[in-house]
């Protein structure tokens, strides 16, 4: 910037201080833009200017309050009543509608001022809520390990609310009492987290409460693992399960039948955790899908469990992207006659993302899914462990080749970490690939980053192209 | 100066600095100060801005003409999203430049009392000062340092609102 153009110095370089001398209502402004309660409050030691500032705000259009951000370690010393008194002074006689309300405070709080804060929000028709809490309990509901025994009941109040469009819950393990009434009139968006689902129907109950539900997501909840969780619903879009626990970790199943979704509209749906059977009865509307499925105790897989993800990618096979992990490429495998048992046909699959290891077995199942993708455009690889010889990448030679010069044009390595042997699969890319368009490598780590990049993308223009406009490039995103 | 044609009403603005800029009504009209002056018609050919320099106005114009040419909200509730989204990634970009600019604009969209302006500039000074601390804040600022609290008196107000500080 060329600032000897300007035609007179400018207020901040004379060292006046001109903010201050704004009128109130533009600082308010200001105070109203910062994202935190805190953030707001903690402005009254700036200046005197400043020092009562935050008071005189005409309203919050958004509060946000946590009590581990203003106390990192909870302890005996965190300021009960002042914390209460604020969130109260916050929500209380302010007759414009509230945009939002966060508010963290574990278990400092009883259920009647918990119950009473939600009802504050709720009379200023807030649209979007985030708690997280659980009521202070009482010496006789003594907590059992994970097993909670007194549920945490949704005020009518907040069911009722007709302003509500957003809700997420984050209960420390316990269980959701739902009231009778009906209601959630406007709710699109609905996040339960950490919410022990001992009431097996608890999910149906709660959908058939939402006639406008687009959005939903279950993040660590707990789950009894002998019923399905049926997510039905007529409007969903977006499905996102992850991290679910089950309760009798007793039992010896080899994949219980976890998860039954009939939603029509369902464009997004994403499952990571452990695994457990996916039905999925109508997902006629989905385009991405995310299966992560997990096993922990790395138990074998048979060939029944490899036929049933199998079963699963038919199911999707009309997503246009797709995103899988190593189990499943193992799953698949696993299936033994990846001819028969791989899905068909992925006729509008653009875009794939793949987690593996690098090896003859993955490879078959990888190079198949590749062949049955007559569009696919971007390939997304995570690699594991590489134990990467060329003659892995290659299998079957020729027919890897048609694969990528007929429509590939964007092939990422993500997460990349810049082992030499990753060279091998990209130069195989770079002398076959007559439709590439670029070569992305993404890198996680800014020490490799720093230190490699620069090598490995020189090294990486001297090799033969077929494809005289392809791109290489190496980006750091941490 | 003008993109549209040439029989639309100008109106000439006249910087600190003695430089005019000739724009169309409509483009001027963004600022409630000059509508109102215009509709009390006591805008003569040219206004006066004794207190906004050339480089300010200049930026204060192309962010008036860009909103002028969109789509406003109110004419029609199911406006092209393509134009929203292009309105904020303007307004984005219109964003990036120094805290003495940013500053300079706020005061003359205060005094031109142009809302959007008013709002994006303070969004933009929120947006550099969160997450940073007081002191940080002072320094972003520039806030006067003989209104500095007492030691007595930030003791004070950090103990009144103890949750909020860590």
């Amino acid at each position: 910037m060329n600032k000897s153009k300007r035609a007179k110095p400018s207020n901040l370089e004379n060292g006046v201080d001109f903010i201050s001398n704004m009128p109130d209502p533009i600082l308010q402004l200001i105070l109203q833009g910062l994202p935190t309660t805190e953030e707001v409050v903690r402005t009254s030691v700036l200046s005197t200017r400043w020092r009562y500032l935050w008071t005189s705000i005409p309203y919050f259009p958004s509060l946000d309050i946590d009590c581990y951000r203003t106390a990192p370690t909870p302890s005996l010393m965190f300021p009960k009543k002042k914390f209460r008194d604020i969130v109260s002074w916050c929500l209380a006689n302010k007759t414009v509608d509230l945009d939002s309300f966060r508010l963290c405070c574990a278990s400092y709080y009883g259920k009647s001022t918990v119950h009473k804060w939600i009802e504050a929000a709720v009379n200023r028709n807030v649209k979007s809520l985030d708690l997280k809490f659980y009521p202070t309990p009482a010496d006789d509901d003594f907590l059992d390990g994970l097993i909670a025994i007194e549920a945490i009941e949704l005020p009518e109040f907040l069911i009722t609310c007709e302003s509500l469009e957003s809700l997420r819950l984050f209960l420390y393990q316990r269980i959701i009492g739902l009231p009778r009434c009906t209601g959630f009139q406007a709710l699109r968006v609905v996040e339960l987290n950490n919410v022990y689902c001992f009431d097996h129907d608890l999910v149906e109950k709660f959908l058939n409460k939402c006639p406008l539900l687009e959005e939903f997501s279950l993040i660590d909840c707990f789950i009894r693992i002998l019923d399905p969780v049926c997510v039905s619903s007529s409007k969903l879009k977006t499905l996102i399960i992850r991290n679910w626990k089950n309760v009798w970790s007793g039992l010896k199943l080899d994949f219980w039948c976890g998860l039954k979704v009939s939603c029509p509209q369902l464009v997004y749906f994403e499952y990571v955790g452990r695994r457990c059977e996916i039905i999925l009865e109508d997902v006629r509307s989905l385009k991405k899908a995310v299966i992560h499925p997990e096993d922990l105790l790395q138990q074998r897989i048979s060939p029944t469990l490899g036929k049933t993800v199998s079963m699963l990618l038919d199911g999707i096979s009309h997503v246009e992207s797709l995103s899988l992990n190593l189990y499943c490429i193992q799953c698949i495998d696993a299936a033994h006659n990846p001819d028969t048992d791989i899905p068909a046909f992925f006729p509008k699959l653009k875009t794939l993302e793949v987690t593996t290891t690098i090896d003859a077995f993955t490879m078959i199942v990888l190079i198949r899914i590749l062949r049955f993708s007559p569009i696919l455009e971007s390939l997304n690889l995570i690699i594991k462990k590489e134990h990467l010889t060329t003659d892995y990448w290659v299998l079957d030679e020729v027919e890897t080749r048609t694969i990528l010069t007929r429509h590939l044009k964007s092939v990422k390595f993500l997460r990349t970490n810049g082992k030499k042997r990753r060279l091998v699969i990209t130069r195989f890319l770079l002398e076959h690939g007559n439709a590439l368009e670029e070569i992305v490598f993404s890198w996680s780590s800014k020490v490799k980053y720093h230190e490699k990049s620069l090598k490995i993308m020189k090294k990486l223009s001297k090799l033969q192209k077929a494809s005289s406009t392809v791109k290489l490039i190496s980006v750091l995103k941490e | 100066m003008s993109t549209s044609s040439s029989s639309s009403k100008k109106i000439v603005l006249k910087s600190a600095d003695n430089e005019t800029f000739e724009i169309d009504e409509i483009v001027a009209l963004e600022s409630q100060a000059i509508k109102n002056m215009i509709e009390d018609e006591c805008a003569d050919n040219v206004i006066p801005l004794g207190n906004i320099d050339s480089k300010t106005l200049s930026k204060i114009i192309e962010y008036c003409k860009k909103h002028a040419e969109s789509p406003k909200k109110d004419d029609n509730a199911d406006i092209d999203e393509k134009a929203v989204e292009d309105l904020k990634s303007f307004d984005a970009e219109f964003a990036k430049v120094d805290m003495p600019l940013i500053q300079d604009i706020l005061m003359a969209a205060n005094f031109l009392n142009i809302d959007n302006l008013i709002g994006l500039m303070c969004r933009t000074i929120a947006d550099r000062i969160k997450g940073k601390t007081p002191e940080e804040i002072r320094k972003i600022l520039n806030i006067n340092k003989n209104d500095l609290l007492s030691p007595e008196q930030e003791a004070k107000a950090r103990e009144e609102n103890s949750w909020a500080f860590d």
